[in-house]
């Protein structure tokens, strides 16, 4: 039998009970849609969050105290390790130790809010060298400056606020000159930074930085640092400076094991790598979800084939007697099953095209998200694969079961 | 070298304690060209004996030879393209797909002999003309009459060109008239060459036949040659 005689038999069968094969292929258009679905929702959020991470710059890297946290309790840890000090951030700024680095800023996490008057907002406060922040988040002061290194060696109580912070303290009225309460400590606001919304991790408008000495000492009265940041050179030369920065780090701490090292290096290339599994873990994960429906959907295409293949007894036993092999009458229910499930995936991935890109429109309307409507071919392929193997697999049993049927029996079934 | 050639065939149906036997120790040849009715009450084992004739079915012990060659150890791949290439078959309930146009119930043979399109469609007109039949090509079954239906079914079972066409009682279901005209077209192809087994059991349907085969009980009772009636004189106006 000739391989077109095949699908026209197929598509012949189902002609005869097209509304019965349409229910029944709903189950299947659903679970694909849903597949689909998810693995374009989960690939464009990938893509939003790895863009915004890139934002921040891929010459920068990022030096923690403690372990690299494997968990959340880890995470919480590295906040009340002490292991990184002025002289680290001193050694590290030299250029014989890090020849490739740029700049070498600590950063100090306050939590805290701040007050105006009888205003009160709970901003993201930072104690952090405020060019080098401007620099790579590339945002520059609206009106005023940044404090200078003068401010940081004499822990002046000076602060930078963003735009969102000046709003919510101060509305319409000016900021500049003003004094604001951090932690109930007295600070001169001496610039305001221009609103440039979610950079990365970080909402820049919501920010209020102080110099890190100042955070350490009037705020929070400790003598490390939570976190140095460094920019390299050159986005290529970070694997060069996260080496350097390691060795000398191990140097002044005295450690000769790196698998004791009570530090630990994290650069851009990581982040977007840590950042890119997670992601991609919940989105398979999503997607096996999906999936189950997709055997509901398999076993509802196994029993209308079977309630067929009864019904068709007599047919099966005709073509038998007037020549089809076994194998000619099994490719005969399977191609009608994989039919059904392909017609159901192809339903199924339209649908999930245009809610897809439905929710790419709200998203970018009602969160001004750069969200993208992601449709990749692996995604129609996947659609209709996964469709094809359910038809396949389901479709199985029944077709055997036809192929199976002795022709004198069929042909006098009743 | 006879055309069909079977020797000590039993067919029994069951296991064990059930064994109900429907063919015992037959032998029986039959030659190229040859028109033969077979006869005998219900139950004496006719259909089974076709069946086996035709590849459908396995003796349960015995030997078949088809045109000299066994065919006790082909696989059903084997018996299938041999009902394919060899068999029509004409059946009581005319077993045509339903809702399918006649000319697409012909061509259903040359469809699994892998024949293209255009060429079955050919044949399939061919022989629908040799049953009269070519006024009704894209009628479904349920729109035509039972003698009509049992006339496309003939047109299908010879549209492979088979050298043996076995017709099980192929007028039962039909009236005198139509009974007539269905035997006639046998006999038309008898004259073409065709070898025809026919089931019936009318007399006067088997008397049209040139060898009468009678069963009883599953054994051949009597295996007579009768003289060849010029049915063509009898039926052409
Ligand atoms: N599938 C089966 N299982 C059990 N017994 C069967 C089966 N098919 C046929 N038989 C038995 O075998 C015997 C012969 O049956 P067969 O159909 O060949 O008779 P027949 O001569 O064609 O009868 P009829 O004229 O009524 O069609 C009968 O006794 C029947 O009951
Ligand atoms: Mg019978």
């Amino acid at each position: 039998m000739r391989i077109p005689d095949q699908l026209r038999t197929a598509t012949e069968g189902l002609k005869t009970n097209l509304g019965r094969s349409f229910l029944t292929i709903l189950g299947i258009v659903i679970g694909v849609a849903a597949i689909v679905l998810v693995l374009s929702l989960g690939g464009a959020a990938r893509e939003l969050i790895l863009r915004e991470v890139q934002g921040i710059g891929g010459e920068t890297l990022v030096v923690r105290p403690g372990r690299q946290p494997e968990g959340p309790s880890e995470v919480a840890q590295t906040l009340f390790s002490d292991s990184l000090k002025e002289r680290d951030i001193i050694a590290l700024r030299r250029k014989e130790n890090v020849p490739g680095a740029r700049s070498v800023d600590p950063a100090i996490f306050v939590p805290g809010s701040v007050t105006y008057q009888d205003q009160v907002y709970r901003p993201t406060i930072f104690g952090w060298n405020a060019e080098t922040l401007a620099e790579a988040f590339d945002i520059t002061p609206a009106e005023g400056t940044f404090f200078t290194e003068e401010d940081t060696r004499a822990r002046a109580q000076v602060t930078v606020i963003g735009d969102r912070v000046r709003d919510e303290l101060f509305g319409s009225a000016t900021a500049l000159g003003e004094t604001i309460r951090i932690r109930g400590h007295a600070f001169r606001v001496v610039g305001v930074l221009d609103a440039r919304g979610q950079v990365g991790f970080l909402n820049t408008d919501e920010l209020v930085l102080v110099p890190y000495t100042t955070a350490q000492e009037k705020l929070l009265a400790i003598s490390y640092v939570h976190e140095i940041f460094i920019r390299a050179d050159d986005p290529s030369r970070v694997e060069e400076v996260a080496e350097d920065v390691r060795r000398t780090l191990r140097e002044m701490h005295g450690i000769t094991d790196p698998a004791k090292d009570d530090f630990f290096v994290a650069t851009q290339q990581d982040i977007l790598e840590r950042i890119g599994t997670v992601t991609l873990a919940l989105t398979v994960f999503l997607a096996a979800i999906a999936a189950i429906s997709l055997v509901v959907g398999g076993i509802g295409i196994m029993n209308i084939m079977l309630v067929s293949v009864t019904e068709r007894t007599r047919e099966i036993g005709l073509r038998k007697a007037v020549g089809a092999t076994n194998a000619e009458i099994r490719a005969q229910f399977l191609l009608e099953a994989l039919l059904l499930t392909v017609t159901g995936g192809a339903l199924g991935t339209v649908i999930a095209l245009l809610f897809a890109a439905l929710a790419a429109v709200v998203i970018r309307q009602q969160f001004s998200l750069p969200w993208s409507f992601q449709f990749s071919t692996t995604g129609i392929l996947l659609g209709l694969g996964t469709a094809a193997l359910v038809g396949l697999t389901f479709g199985l049993y029944p077709a055997t079961r036809a192929a199976r049927k002795d022709p004198i029996e069929a042909l006098r079934y009743e | 070298m006879a055309l069909l050639d079977i020797r000590n065939v039993s067919r029994t149906y069951g296991e064990e304690d059930t064994v109900t036997p429907a063919l015992r120790d037959v032998f029986f040849t039959v030659e190229e060209g040859e028109f033969l009715a077979i006869m005998g009450p219900s139950g004496s084992g006719k259909s089974t004996l076709l069946h086996i004739l035709g590849f459908l079915d396995r003796p349960t012990s015995g030997s078949y030879l088809f045109t000299g060659k066994s065919i006790g150890d082909l696989d059903d791949e084997a018996l299938a393209r041999l009902r394919n290439e060899q068999v029509g078959f004409v059946f009581q309930m005319f077993h045509l797909l339903p809702r399918v146009a006649v000319l697409n119930n012909v061509v259903l043979p040359l469809v699994y002999a892998g024949v293209p399109a255009i060429e079955r469609e050919r044949r399939a007109r061919e022989s629908l003309t040799v049953v009269g039949m070519t006024h009704r090509l894209n009628h479904v079954p349920s729109q035509l009459s039972g003698g009509e239906r049992q006339r496309v079914a003939i047109a299908r079972a010879i549209v492979n060109a088979p050298r043996l066409i076995l017709a099980d009682e192929p007028t039962g279901n039909l009236d005198a008239a139509s009974g007539q005209m269905v035997l006639e077209t046998l006999e038309r192809l008898h004259a073409q060459g065709h070898t025809i087994i026919l089931v019936t059991h009318e007399t006067t349907l088997a008397n049209h036949a040139e060898r009468i085969v009678r069963l009883h009980d599953g054994r051949i009772v009597s295996d007579e040659r009768r003289e060849r009636r010029n049915v063509h004189a009898h039926f052409s106006k």
